[in-house]
Formats: C-alpha cells, structure tokens, sequence
C-alpha cells in the first residue's frame, strides 16, 4: 500500500504545489489537512472498501451502493471511476516522460543537449502554438501504457509488489543522496546561481498569511487527497481485498505516515532546494505559477547529474527509473478499480475490461499530449487531480458518517485493528472532517479578490460577490480575463478555447461515466429478474 | 535559513520520523493470525440492502 501511495506525487507535485502556493504559506495548511482529514479519510476509504469488498465490490460505485437502502448511493461512487480515468491517462504520461528521460540518461542526450530547451521540444511546444503532435513523447506514452495494460490484464499486481519492496527502499536512499548533494552546492558550482538553502527556507518559512486564503487550502487538501490517493477509489479497491477481520486502521497508518516522510522530508528537500540553485527561486515560482508544475524536475536534475561527470549517465538513469518505478505502482492502482468495475459489474473478463482501460487511457491521454500547449494538461491536473478529489471526499465522509451511520462506522474501521485507534477521531469523522473539508470547498469556491470583510461589504451595498480569478468559480467564468475570447484576430484559438474545450470534455466524461453505472444496474437488475 | 525556517523544519521532521518509526514498528513486530481469516465460504456476503 505504501508503494501505491509513494509516487510521482511525491516527488514532483508536493514541490510544484509548495513553490505555487507560496511555500512556508502552504506548509502549514497542508500538515493541518493530513491531520485532520489525510487520516480519517484514509481510515474512512478503508473501511468502506473492505465492506463493500465482502459483496464482491471492488469499485467505488458498488461500494457506496451498499452503504445505504437509497438507490442514489451508487452515483457518488461515479467520482471513483471519473478520477480514475482521468488522473490515470495524465499521470500515465508523466510517467512515460520518467522512462523517456532513463534513456536519455542512458545515451548521454543531457551531456550535449540543455534540458531546459530538451524538455519543451520533446513536449513538442512551440510558440504561438496551441497543438503538439510530439512523435517521440508519443512513443514512451503508448509504451508505459501498454505495460501497465499488459500487467494489469495478467494479473501481476503480486509481482509488481514484491518489486516495490526492493524498488521503495532504492528509491529513498537514492533520494536520499541526491537532497544532500542539491543542498550542499554553493553558489561557485557550475551552473549554480542562487543558494540552494534559500529554496529550502522558502519551504519551511511559516507564513501565516497562506491560513486566509482558501486558495491555499484547497490546493493543499487536494495535494494531501492526490498523495495519499483518497477521493480517488484506489485506496477502496485495495481495501476490497482485506478480509473481514482484518486490520485497516494500522496498515492505513503506516502507508499514511510513510507517504508524508517521503514527500515532506525528501520531496521538500529535493526539487525546490535543486531548482533554485539552478535557476533562481523567482524562476522556480514563475514556471510553476498558474499550471502544475510537474515538468520543474525534468527541467532542471540532468544539469545536477551532468556535474557529477562519468557518474552521471548512471545516476539519471537510476533516479528517472526509480521515479517510474514509483509511478507505474500508482498508475497501476488507477487502473485497477476501472478493471474491477467492469469484471463486477458488467461481467468482463480481465483482458477485456483491460482493454476498455487502454482504450480510454490512450483517448485521454491523447487530449492531454495534443493539446498541451494550449494547457490541457494542467486543466486536468486542477479539476480532476485536485476538485473532483475534493468533491469525492466531502461526499463519502458525509455519507459514511451519516448514512452508513458513525456507529456502524467506527465499528468497522476498529474491527480487527492492530492499533488503538484514539476515540476522538470518531468525533473527527463526525464532525470536524466533513466540517473542514466543506469550508475549504465552500471557500474555494467563491473566494473574493480582496479581502473577505470587504467582499461582503461589497455584496451588502449591492455591488456585488467580487470573485477572485483564482476561486472555482471565477475560474470557470474566466474571471480578470479582460480579452476572453476562442479566436484571436487571425482566427487561430486562444488558451480559453483549449481550457473551456476540455472542461466540457471532461463534464461529458463524468456524465458518460454515471451513465456506465446506470447501465451496470440495469443490466443486473435485468439479470435478477430473469 | 531563518530561524522560525529551521524550528518549523525540526519540528515537522520530527513529528512525522517518531509516528513513521511507531507504526512501522508495529506493523512489523505484529503477527498475522490464521484465525482471523474465517467469512462466508467463497468471502462474500449476501446483499442484505
């Protein structure tokens, strides 16, 4: 389970997140949110997943289907499937960059070619354009998602965890090495123009200002939500398979805390610190502003490995291949419940609910590829990888603490435990989380420009909620976007058109995915009556 | 560095090592009964909702 929740977000989002929403101002939410709903959620996914296992479910929508006598339950599962297609066809092409990058580690592509012109051009970004059709980047992604296919459809989830346990290990002393090495280059290195430790005080400096903003907060529950992997359904996929009275609580500890020693101790220490010797804190801040930042490592860790000399082919290799290695778990865990989905509860065999995973994989994933440039990509990092993770949690710790019933629930999480979990966290579950996580939600929502006071001023004087561009909702009403349109004057569309484009498409995807489970319980209610 | 910077780092740091150290230690030295696998026959239940 720790090798499911250790991944690329780890290693490449937590620093992105941190260096966008301000640093030590994104600190101090995000250990807040692991706390008080990192935790419980992961204790509360746990628990409904090995309950709904014991019906043969192993996907969200059949799960939450036994949660309760109403027939809506199994459509808040539909957030299990839509995160799940979609996360697992972006984060299946940064992985696939991980791979590409092991080879030319490997062939020594770094030594004559500066990654940060390498990168862009093997994205296949060009100025002005809004498109890339990047033959190589192509090639690693049907390769990575042809092996995660090809495992899935065998079966060999056993396989990959015994290799989790050699590759995990690997992976942070690796780590490990490369942070001390970052932090110890001084600004008379070749190539180092900043100070590495200023980027690591611009992680760990608190700033008390980040608790105001709701912005802050949701990117902060949402990057605990994509770490952790809660809201998602993977965590209740894996849980399906965990008999009765098994222990749940100690193992979702133990995965829980040590995903948080990764991406706190060496995901904070690793990339920022790197980045801002290499390129300057303001320009670590500025190519992560506004997108997901999961591009800053691939930008800037072959120019730590080339000065490390003969070493250095070596050492690209080894860390890019660890960090596929962490990724291919996590991307396997995405594909599991979609294939568990349809084995359950259309009837599919393994190989031919695989196959509706490649296929749906390569379809989004090629939206992601083509468009970009135009920022498609980072659209479905922010309404998938952390709204919809959002949305998902808020609704299962209602559900679970509500309709399930907190009393049912805490006996289900206690059931079998190795560990005494403390009493109070029933009333978290109860109260505090579905509490917490609906304010951060609420808030993000309708953040004003400005402050709060004088937002509401402004409402009661009748001038009106002014939205923040960055809140949910100014988002989606492109709010501060004084020239909004699909086409400039030439004709050619704008970044709005790609934006706007892809969030339809993924709308019509959410709506296709509750129409699957609509049919699936037709399909067995049909199948009961006859 | 700053201060406040080094102070927030050791104490996150050593928060999550204690708790990272206390549940491993007990995943680790906790046995996995052979009684606690029981259940239907095939380990599924019937729909009772």
């Amino acid at each position: 389970m720790a090798g499911n929740a250790v991944g690329l977000g780890n290693f490449l989002r937590f620093p992105a997140q941190a260096a966008q929403n301000g640093g030590g101002a994104f600190l101090i939410p995000y250990l807040i949110s692991f706390l008080l709903m990192g935790i419980p959620l992961l204790w509360v996914e746990w628990a409904i997943g090995r309950h709904g296992g014991q019906y043969g479910h192993h996907s969200t929508p059949g799960m939450f289907d036994r949660l309760g006598p109403q027939r809506w339950l199994k459509y808040i599962g539909v957030f299990g499937l839509f995160t799940n297609f979609t996360i697992a066809a972006y984060y299946t092409y940064i992985e696939s960059w991980t791979l590409a990058y092991v080879w030319h580690s490997l062939v020594g592509t770094f030594s004559t070619s500066d990654p940060q012109t390498f990168f862009p051009a093997y994205l296949g970004i060009h100025e002005n354009s809004l498109f890339a059709l990047p033959m190589e980047a192509l090639f690693w992604f049907l390769l990575t998602l042809a092996l995660n296919v090809w495992i899935l459809s065998h079966g060999l989830a056993k396989g990959i965890e015994i290799a989790a346990k050699i590759g995990l290990p690997l992976l942070l002393i690796f780590g490990a090495v490369l942070a001390v090495r970052g932090l110890l280059l001084s600004p008379g290195d070749p190539g180092v123009v900043q100070d590495p430790m200023e980027g690591l005080n611009f992680v760990w400096e608190p700033q008390l200002a980040g608790l105001t903003n709701p912005t802050t907060w949701l990117a902060a529950a949402g990057q605990v939500f994509f770490t952790l992997s809660v809201g998602m359904g993977t965590v209740h996929c894996y849980a399906a398979y965990v008999r009765r009275n098994q222990d749940i609580a100690l193992n979702a500890s133990a995965a829980g805390w040590m995903n948080e020693f990764v991406e706190v101790i060496l995901g904070s220490s690793l990339l920022i610190p790197i980045a801002t010797a290499y390129l300057g804190l303001q320009a670590v801040q500025a190519a992560t502003a506004g997108g997901s930042g999961f591009s800053m490592a691939f930008l800037t860790l072959p120019t730590l490995f080339n000065n490390w000399g003969a070493f250095a082919p070596i050492a690209g290799a080894m860390w890019f291949g660890l960090l596929f290695f962490a990724g291919i778990t996590s991307s396997l865990a995405m594909g599991q419940p979609i294939v568990a989905f349809f084995e359950d509860e259309f009837g599919q065999s393994r190989t031919r609910a695989s196959a509706v995973f490649f296929l749906s994989t390569l379809i989004l994933g090629f939206v992601c590829v083509w468009l970009y440039p135009g920022g498609s990509f980072d659209e479905f990092d922010y309404w998938t990888g952390t709204f919809a993770l959002v949305c998902f949690a808020l609704a299962e710790v209602v559900l679970f603490a509500y309709i399930f019933g907190i009393d049912r629930g805490w006996e289900e999480i206690t059931r079998g435990a190795d560990m005494r979990v403390p009493h109070a966290f029933r009333f978290v579950i109860k109260y505090v989380t579905p509490a917490f996580i609906l304010v951060v939600f609420v808030g993000s929502l309708i953040k004003p420009a400005g402050d709060w006071s004088a937002a509401l001023l402004s409402l009661t004087s009748g001038a009106g909620w002014p939205l923040a561009p960055d809140s949910v909702i100014g988002k989606i009403w492109h709010v501060g976007v004084s020239d909004y349109r699909w086409f400039d004057s030439d004709g050619r569309g704008t970044t709005h058109l790609v934006q706007d484009i892809t969030r339809l498409f993924l709308t019509v995807l959410f709506i296709l995915c509750a129409w699957l489970v609509a049919a699936a319980w037709r399909r067995k209610a049909k199948e009961t009556r006859s | 560095m700053t201060a406040s910077a080094w102070i927030m780092l050791g104490a996150t740091w050593t928060v999550i090592v204690v708790f990272v150290g206390r549940f491993f230690w007990k995943v680790l030295t906790t046995p996995v009964g052979a009684d606690r696998i029981e259940q239907t026959q095939d380990g599924i239940l019937e729909k009772d909702a």
